[in-house]
């Protein structure tokens, strides 16, 4: 089962009435999609605004969506849409030329203004803290497991080869890894949850 | 019970990476509708945004369900706009027009009703008897009139009980009877009462676009008798 097989099962049931379906393709993609749009913006209260916009429209569109192409990429097409539509009704100029393929290689150079609220800066700093210490202090099997699928986007089929281990023992060290960094993350994300409430 | 969260994780962590042995439509729904689940997903799905380099500041924690939330206010204005707009005698909306075609068409036949019970009431013979630049205008307003008879001028009812009236003003959209008159004013009271009502209802049926129409038929007085 293809990343795109699981993502249009969750588009045909959005389609037929399940909204909680749309919920998982939100978490699965709020941050590329985030990501992508501050490509176009440099203010953070744009870019969130711009990337709910974008998902509304999606959601909206979704009836419409037939899997002739990959749910991420329609997707990805209608954000870069709504972040020029937003640009040009603020009156702004954009280059000319640009597509999914550059928006996606363009240089993370570009720091976005700092307008954001400074906690939230901070918790958001702790959060990739948190994660990328939790990942170093992993076992070695378990950090090239869940590396290799991460960062290299290989298949379990593909790692199993790569580590010389059964499919099921990568399934397995992918799940242990996760859990382990799962578990230092949990309480920050339960601290950050009662501050906001 | 522990078992049975980590066997529930070990699926969410198999169908994050798409590697779900088994109904992955089953188990996904069964994440959509467990809340223990949901947040596994959240979590994991964190995990990959971070060691990928997607991970942003510019996002509330809660954004998801901000979406969601967003979603059903979008749905419930959806709901509401529909059923203004689906009203016995209402007309749609500006932007609305693909729902309920035959209901501005409504809206037009009303409006010619009106426009025709103001035509009607010209003078047609006495244009005859007396050409005059004005007259040239009846040519135009009286189109489509000639089967009706308008007027008697030598009787103040016409066959079809009209009362007489002529077209005075050069614009092609006034008109004032030749000769004032008790019933030249009951005529002016009769269509302003026809004008009114139609707005009134057109307003309680929250139209929109249909009252251009209606001031097609609005009359006023000729340009050489105001001050404005």
């Amino acid at each position: 089962m293809s990343e795109r097989d699981n993502d249009l099962i969750l588009v045909r049931k959005v389609q037929a009435g399940d909204k909680r379906s749309f919920d998982l393709l939100v978490l699965k993609y709020q941050h590329k999609i985030a990501s992508l749009v501050s490509r176009f913006l440099h203010d953070h209260a744009e870019v969130q605004d711009v990337t709910q916009e974008a998902f509304i429209k999606a959601y909206r569109g979704l009836k419409n969506f037939r899997g002739d192409s990959a749910f991420y990429t329609w997707l990805y097409r209608i954000a870069i849409n709504t972040a020029k539509n937003h640009l040009a009704s603020m009156s702004r100029r954009i280059t000319e030329g640009t597509d999914t393929a550059e928006a996606e290689q363009y240089a993370s150079a570009t720091a976005l203004h700092d307008i954001a609220d400074p906690q939230r800066e901070m918790m958001t700093d702790q959060i990739a803290q948190v994660i990328n210490l939790a990942i170093q202090s992993l076992p070695d099997e378990l950090k090239t497991a869940i590396t290799l699928r991460e960062l290299k986007g290989m298949s379990y089929e593909e790692i199993a080869i790569v580590m010389e281990c059964p499919i099921g023992t990568v399934r397995s060290r992918i799940f242990r890894a996760r859990e382990s960094i799962d578990q230092k993350l949990r309480p920050l994300l339960d601290e950050t949850d009662k501050e906001d409430s | 019970m522990v078992k049975l969260t980590e066997t529930s994780n070990q699926d969410v962590s198999a169908l994050v990476d798409d590697e779900f042995v088994g109904d992955s439509e089953v188990r996904l729904e069964g994440i959509g509708g467990n809340r223990e689940s949901w947040e596994t997903w959240q979590r994991y799905h964190l995990v990959r945004d971070v060691m990928q380099q997607d991970y942003t500041s510019s996002l509330d924690t809660d954004f998801a369900s901000r979406v969601s939330r967003q979603i059903e206010m979008v749905e419930l204005s959806d709901e509401v706009s529909e059923q203004n707009v689906v009203q016995p005698g209402a007309y749609a909306k500006p932007g609305r027009s693909r729902r309920k075609m035959n209901i501005p068409m409504l809206g037009l036949g009303m409006a010619a009703s009106v426009a025709l019970a103001s035509l009607i009431g010209f003078q047609y013979f006495g244009a005859q008897d007396n050409p005059s630049p004005l007259n040239s205008q009846l040519s135009v307003a009286s189109s489509g009139a000639d089967a009706i008879v308008v007027a008697d001028a030598a009787s103040d009812t016409s066959k079809n009980g009209l009362l007489p009236a002529e077209f005075m003003d050069v614009s092609g959209t006034r008109w004032r009877p030749a000769i004032e008159s008790p019933r030249d004013k009951q005529i002016e009271q009769r269509l302003n009462s026809l004008l009114t009502n139609h707005l009134e209802q057109a307003a309680m049926g929250k139209v929109h676009g249909i009252l251009s129409h209606s001031r097609v038929v609005s009359y006023d007085l000729p340009a050489n008798n105001e001050g404005n």
